[in-house]
């Protein structure tokens, strides 16, 4: 038992070992050095985990990138299904909005490359069309979408991406029908060159890691709160001044931009759009990917494009029926952990909490004696 | 018919000019006009069903009024959505209470503190890095009893509290009216008292209209009323006036059962008699034991009800 009390305290997930062990440990010790130890270890945690698992995780991805094989490839699907997921909750954990049409939006980001890109023969020219064809997107769907909440909204924005996908299957004469539009040349300038896997993978990194801490510092700014706030009761918010339906469109355009940036990265990655990507079925998998990762936070539902993606990827190798496991295992998150696999590490987080709040109270209660 | 004690020197603060509104086909506010001054407290009373609730959402913009305007100040508020007025310095609360309830207690009067300003639309600095607005949340809680909750989701306040917060967001505005929609219901006589302290130190030049149940706690507060009845106007004036009113009393009383049998059978009143010579009916909303004398007002049933 006193082994928990041994454990260092350096990474969060060796600083929480010890958490479990000390409550049972701590008493029957007679100094209470054990205890003292497992709340320097938990302190430690508490300040510095969560900077230490970024760091972590980010030194994890590039070593996982260098390699040019499946793994970098599998990564990179991960990283772009991520910016997507992501910018999904933004919009639909936090204003409660949820879109089942945001795999359109990805294909419009990626189609507007590729299309540009046959018609301009500008690499740049292209990303900026497809970049510019889902903010242009957003804002003129915006105002149909965002009249209406709840369920009418999920429709309304089905529909949305069910037209973007029926043009991208049906328009032959711009999509290249079913065929879909194969990317050859990358975007390049001077030494910075997308043609070359190694920077096109850091650079999928780098915008993924952007993407994370500006939404994170969106849904901490007040406009976010003001998000969570139309969520939980929209009446009230107009009451308090808020012309929710502005917020609720601003929302919409940023999480559509941020779906075009994983578009166009998608194709840079991939190198082929096609109607495929905008399927349905992806629409679906996306609105999985956050509620399996936790809604109302930005990385849950990038650890649930971790896990989806591997589903979709590696698991479908050895087990032909993966979406079988991929819904249980759905099933079995929602059943037992409502604010999904981040609502795990969360829970983990205030247990730690509450553990230190009693080990730092007891000191306390002896000196009183 | 101006509601002040003292003759009023500009436009009247709130004036409702002949609103009605329909709900297919039931009339839930009839050709109702009410004027109140410039800081003055008014209060509004009536029966379940009367419209009450109907009238606030009428003049707070969360209804469209079928016939009839409104007016803030003199200005013609009528074609404006909520969060305009809100703008203007027209602020209310619930009556069922609209507060924030998966949010901390900090961040309902955040959100209430951002409203006008244009920092609401900030995407880049925390919100929690907004100092002035932060002490700002602190002094109010402090001032309602809620200094201790500020970290407390607010679904876990208590009753009471929750009719504090609900309050509290709306005076962190900084309103020019205050709209109050029975802001003690339901409350026990300790927390009522707590309510009244809060409506008595309101600045003078605040304009105040509450509906409110409990004569007690509208004595203390307003000067006068207005009286509603199935969506029409009894009578307005002082409060010496109302509680001298012979209707008013057989619409309370229970005395004129035989006249009014569809407000006891709304209210489903005791006997006449049995209840104090106030306001009749039992309480039927879920909360702390209320003031049998001072029963809240639930959702009026059908008419008076939102939609």
């Amino acid at each position: 038992m006193t082994a928990g009390g041994q454990a260092p305290a350096g990474r969060a997930a060796a600083g929480r070992a010890p958490a479990v062990e000390a409550p049972p440990a701590g008493p029957g010790l007679p100094a209470g050095r054990g205890a003292r130890l497992a709340l320097t270890a938990l302190r430690g945690s508490r300040r510095f985990g969560g900077p230490v698992a970024a760091v972590a995780v980010g030194i994890a991805l590039v070593v996982l990138l260098q390699g040019n094989g499946f793994t970098s490839t599998l990564v990179l699907d991960m990283l772009v299904y991520a910016i997507a997921a992501m910018a999904l909750d933004f919009l639909g954990g936090y204003a409660g909005l949820i879109s089942l049409g945001q795999a359109g939006f990805l294909g419009v980001g990626a189609y507007g490359v590729a299309i540009a890109e046959v018609h301009f023969f500008s690499p740049w020219a292209a990303v900026g069309v497809g970049l510019g064809a889902a903010l242009v997107l957003g804002l003129a769907l915006g105002i149909v979408a965002v009249r209406v909440r709840g369920v009418s909204f999920v429709i309304i924005t089905l529909a949305m991406g069910q037209v973007l996908w029926g043009l991208a299957f049906q328009w032959v004469g711009l999509s290249e029908g079913d065929n879909g539009i194969p990317l050859t040349i990358l975007p390049s300038i001077g030494p910075f060159d997308l043609n070359d896997p190694l920077t096109l993978r850091m650079t999928v990194l780098a915008v993924f890691a952007a993407v994370a801490l500006l939404l994170v510092t969106f849904v901490h700014s007040p406009f976010g709160l003001s998000l969570r706030g139309v969520r939980s009761n929209e009446t009230r918010m107009a009451a308090l001044g808020y012309r929710t339906g502005l917020h609720c469109y601003l929302a919409w355009v940023i999480a559509v931009f941020f779906t075009g940036v994983a578009g166009v990265l998608y194709i840079f990655v991939n190198q082929l759009i096609s109607p495929a990507t905008m399927a349905f079925s992806q629409d679906g998998l996306l609105v999985i990917m956050v509620v399996l990762g936790g809604l109302r936070s930005i990385w849950g539902p990038a650890l649930g494009a971790v896990v989806i993606v591997l589903f979709q990827q590696e698991l479908s190798i050895y087990v032909s029926r993966w979406q079988t496991l991929m819904g249980l295992t759905l099933i079995a998150v929602v059943l037992f952990s409502p604010g999904g696999l981040w609502g795990l590490v969360r829970a983990a987080g205030r247990r730690r909490d509450a553990l230190i709040a009693r080990l730092e109270a007891r000191p306390g209660k002896r000196g009183g004696r | 018919m101006t509601a002040a004690p003292s003759p009023p020197a500009g436009p009247p603060a709130l004036a409702a000019d002949h609103l009605s509104r329909r709900f297919r086909g039931v009339t839930a506010v009839a050709d109702v006009s009410l004027r109140v001054a410039a800081g003055a407290r008014f209060g509004i009373i009536g029966p379940n069903g009367a419209g009450k609730t109907t009238l606030f959402n009428l003049l707070s913009g969360e209804l469209r009024p079928t016939t009839g305007s409104v007016a803030l100040f003199g200005r013609d508020i009528t074609a404006l959505r909520t969060y305009r007025r809100a703008a203007l310095g027209l602020g209310r609360t619930f009556q069922i209470t609209r507060i924030f309830s998966d949010l901390t207690v900090l961040e309902n009067l955040t959100l209430a503190l951002h409203g006008l300003s244009p920092s609401k639309f900030s995407l880049l600095r925390p919100w929690r890095s907004y100092r002035a607005k932060m002490a700002e949340a602190a002094e109010l809680a402090a001032s309602f009893g809620l200094a201790q909750r500020l970290a407390a989701l607010a679904s876990d306040l208590s009753h009471g509290e929750v009719r504090e917060l609900e309050v509290l967001l709306a005076l962190a505005l900084k309103p020019r009216v205050l709209l109050l929609d029975e802001p003690a219901a339901g409350l026990s006589p300790a927390e009522r008292v707590d309510i009244q302290a809060l409506l008595t130190s309101l600045p003078a030049e605040l304009t105040l209209v509450m509906i409110e149940h409990d004569i007690d706690v509208l004595r203390g507060v307003v000067d006068s009323a207005a009286v509603l009845h199935l969506g029409s106007l009894v009578t307005q004036g002082t409060m010496r006036d109302i509680q001298n009113d012979e209707r008013v009393r057989e619409l309370y009383l229970g005395g004129a059962a035989a006249r009014v049998p569809e407000i006891l059978a709304l209210e489903d009143s005791p006997p006449p008699g049995t209840s104090p010579p106030r306001e009749a009916g039992p309480a039927q909303e879920a909360g702390p034991p209320p003031d049998p004398a001072s029963p809240p007002d639930p959702a009026p049933p059908g008419a008076g009800d939102q939609p």
